[in-house]
């Protein structure tokens, strides 16, 4: 077993290797062959080469902001830099949310918003130690929401109860963290049957179309519209006290686009635990003009999403527009054609 | 009276003019009578877009297919599911399942005169509402209120939810006493009917269905005060309680989604069950793929969009399939006058008359979503 551990963390580690050192243009797929992919290479290729790296990131980032706060560096730049870190990680990992962070619910776990301040500083009151106390406390109380704002608000407490339920709080994310990374593992080392692969390619595709949609939907339109539903001007921000916003965008757009686009120069060879895009994974069935349509309204958001940086409603609304064509392509022809059904989908009944 | 009647019929002449353009302005040389209906509805455009609105339906005697036209459009982020046209004249309409909004529209006003409502985050609008009027019983908190389906995030209990229809702010909450509740009616007595869809979903993986064979799906009946006052399920744990309509008679259908693993078994599943106060049952197994979408009570029974299945499916009031009404994807659903019906399932679309005359047309990159509903209604 252990040396199956072993395995896996050997080629996670090259996977994230080879991902971060892509810096070379597309593959020549029209002179080089595209290996024949299957289910299992998609599905193997993801959970290593994609969530387990991300997983890894994570924890790491967790590991910092707990040491960051155990020393007591509340609201000092080291712990707010720590937390940025984790947040930025966390938004890299979920943007494509499969496995263990869908069973887990990590998303509640850590991250759910808005924060509620008022159960906040009843559960500085409550002054819960460990994980058994901390699961008592409410997802409006904890996570990245609460930290943020114990953290960075100057009307926020700052004393040793404060303090002491700051760092409970990021422990409590940092367990999470390990659950995620060790499901990961243990996702990978799984033999998995025919029926498991499908199922598995399967909710990959989906969540990563569920990730457009989170993208477009809740953190680019919402944030204009409800705005102006309020009457003012500014999107209203998901993280109101970091400002953060537009980093998280770019930390989820670029998590979905390195699953779906190939940035690589030679297509990933079978059985290596490689992250297989779904572009690439779309050449090697012989479906290139959908790859090329696939490749093209992502660029196309891409440089949307890189004018959205302005924080400016209509550049926001604009680039949620060219989330949508992709989205739709993706439910419309690129599932379809996998033989994959959409539960996400906007072409089905209810 | 002559003149009354010329009178009336330049009128009809002019508005089939004014509805149908400049083509079939010149068609109605010849002497016929357009009528018009309204409809609050949801649709996508040839792009993918989504809309919610009023539709204007045209249609005549003649032998001419009925035309299908958007009169007032406001986009939306995501699909809607319900548009309820409200006395005043405007509109409610919310998000298909999980849904992040909703939002009250007077159609004709600008986009930005639209009252949105988006969730909390620990709650989702599952696409049903009902309006709350002078003559609907129930209403704890007064007329001008609404009752919506929403899921709780936090361990997916069903909600009916009132709101303040002004504002769509939250008034009080009460559990449907099961998962996924989707359709809610107002019985005459003031109480709530609410179908709990019973499929287990996650908001982690939106419209993703879970273990179904885990599913508890039932009608359930709240008293004024939210409590129960019974609840029924089916014998078949895999036939999802969806949409609701109540005959005049009493017995209310409702229409039936099968989520069995084997396709035979869905194929032959029952698209209604029927409630009479006492009992729910299944109707008869018909081979019509087990999906019914929307519902309407007419004389006869109750009509069904069996939308996989490609027809408009009649049944009487003990379930027995009467007819079927081919439309490919027939889903939407609306009354026309005493006897008639109108019926949508994408870009196609049917008229039936009281007389039981059947038209049909096609309207190129305008997809009628799953319900509309007859302004005024």
């Amino acid at each position: 077993m252990r040396r199956r551990t072993l395995l896996v963390e050997t080629l996670a580690c090259a996977a994230a290797c080879t991902a971060a050192t892509r810096t070379w243009a597309q593959s020549d797929w029209r002179r080089v062959a595209v290996p024949m992919y299957g289910p299992q290479d998609f599905v193997k290729g993801f959970v290593l080469g994609h969530a387990l790296p991300r997983a890894r990131a994570w924890q790491a980032a967790c590991v910092a902001l707990v040491r960051s706060l155990d020393g007591g560096a509340h609201s000092s730049h080291e712990a707010r830099q720590a937390w940025t870190a984790t947040a930025l990680a966390w938004a890299a990992l979920s943007a494509v949310a499969t496995g263990p962070l869908v069973t887990r619910r990590s998303a509640r776990r850590v991250d759910f918003m808005p924060v509620r301040t008022a159960l906040v500083l009843r559960a500085i009151e409550g002054a819960p130690v460990g994980e058994e106390a901390m699961d008592r406390v409410g997802s409006a109380a904890k996570g990245l929401g609460a930290l943020e704002w114990l953290l960075w608000v100057p009307t926020a407490p700052r004393h040793e109860a404060a303090r002491a339920y700051a760092t409970e709080v990021a422990r409590d994310i940092r367990r999470e963290a390990d659950a995620v990374a060790q499901a990961f593992v243990a996702m990978a080392e799984r033999e998995m049957d025919d029926e498991a692969v499908v199922a598995a390619f399967a909710e990959i595709l989906n969540q990563w179309i569920g990730g457009l949609e989170q993208l477009r939907l809740q953190r680019l339109v919402r944030p204009v519209e409800e705005a102006r539903t309020r009457g003012a001007r500014a999107p209203l921000p998901l993280r109101p006290w970091t400002g953060i916003d537009v980093q998280e965008r770019t930390a989820r757009w670029q998590a979905l686009q390195a699953a779906a686009i190939f940035a690589g120069g030679t297509a990933p060879p079978r059985d290596q635990g490689l992250p297989v895009p779904i572009e690439t994974y779309l050449r090697s069935r012989g479906l290139n003009p959908l790859a090329d349509r696939l490749r093209a309204l992502t660029t196309s958001a891409e440089r949307a999403l890189v004018a959205a940086a302005d924080n400016k409603p209509a550049s926001m609304l604009r680039a949620a527009q060219r989330l949508g064509q992709a989205k739709h392509l993706a439910e419309a022809d690129v599932a379809p054609a996998l033989e994959v059904r959409v539960g996400f989908s906007d072409a089905d009944g209810d | 009276m002559q003149d009354l009647m010329l009178t009336r019929r330049a009128c009809l002449h002019a508005a089939a003019a004014m509805f149908a353009g400049p083509a079939l302005a010149q068609a109605n040389n010849a002497s016929r009578a357009v009528s018009v209906v309204s409809l609050a509805a949801a649709w996508d455009d040839a792009d993918g877009l989504h809309h919610v609105g009023v539709l204007e339906l045209g249609h005549s005697s003649s032998a001419e297919s009925p035309r299908l036209r958007i009169r007032h459009s406001l986009q939306v982020p995501t699909r809607a599911h319900a548009v309820v046209p409200w006395p005043d004249g405007s509109l409610v309409a919310v998000a298909r399942r999980p849904g992040a909004w909703m939002l009250r529209w007077q159609p004709g006003s600008s986009k930005t005169a639209a009252r949105w409502r988006w969730s909390e985050s620990d709650r989702s609008f599952n696409g049903h509402v009902v309006a709350c009027g002078p003559n609907t019983g129930g209403v704890p908190y007064g007329p001008r209120t609404l009752v919506s389906t929403e899921t709780d995030a936090s361990d997916g209990a069903g909600l009916l939810v009132h709101r303040d229809a002004r504002t769509l702010a939250v008034m009080d909450e009460w559990p449907t006493r099961g998962i996924d509740p989707h359709a809610v009616l107002a019985l005459p007595d003031g109480s709530w009917l609410v179908a709990n869809g019973g499929v287990p979903t996650l908001p982690e993986s939106g419209r993703m269905k879970g273990d179904r064979s885990t599913m508890e799906s039932s009608i359930v009946q709240l008293d004024a005060a939210g409590r129960q006052r019974g609840i029924w399920r089916l014998n078949d744990k895999r036939l999802s309680l969806r949409h609701l309509a109540r005959h005049a008679e009493g017995v209310v259908g409702v229409a039936l989604q099968a989520e069995h693993d084997d396709a035979d078994e869905r194929r032959q599943a029952p698209l209604i069950a029927l409630w009479d106060g006492q009992q729910l049952r299944p109707g008869e197994s018909v081979a019509l793929d087990g999906y019914a979408g929307d519902i309407v009570a007419r004389p006869v029974g109750f009509l069904l969009g069996a939308t996989r299945a490609g027809c408009v499916a009649q049944f009487d009031l003990q379930g027995r399939l009467l007819a079927q009404h081919p439309l490919v994807q027939a889903c939407a659903l609306a009354p026309l006058h005493s006897l008639g019906w109108l019926a949508a399932g994408g870009e196609n679309y049917g008229v039936v008359s009281g007389a039981g005359r059947e038209q049909t047309g096609r309207a190129s990159g305008l997809r009628v979503d799953n319900h509309w509903a007859p302004m005024g209604s």
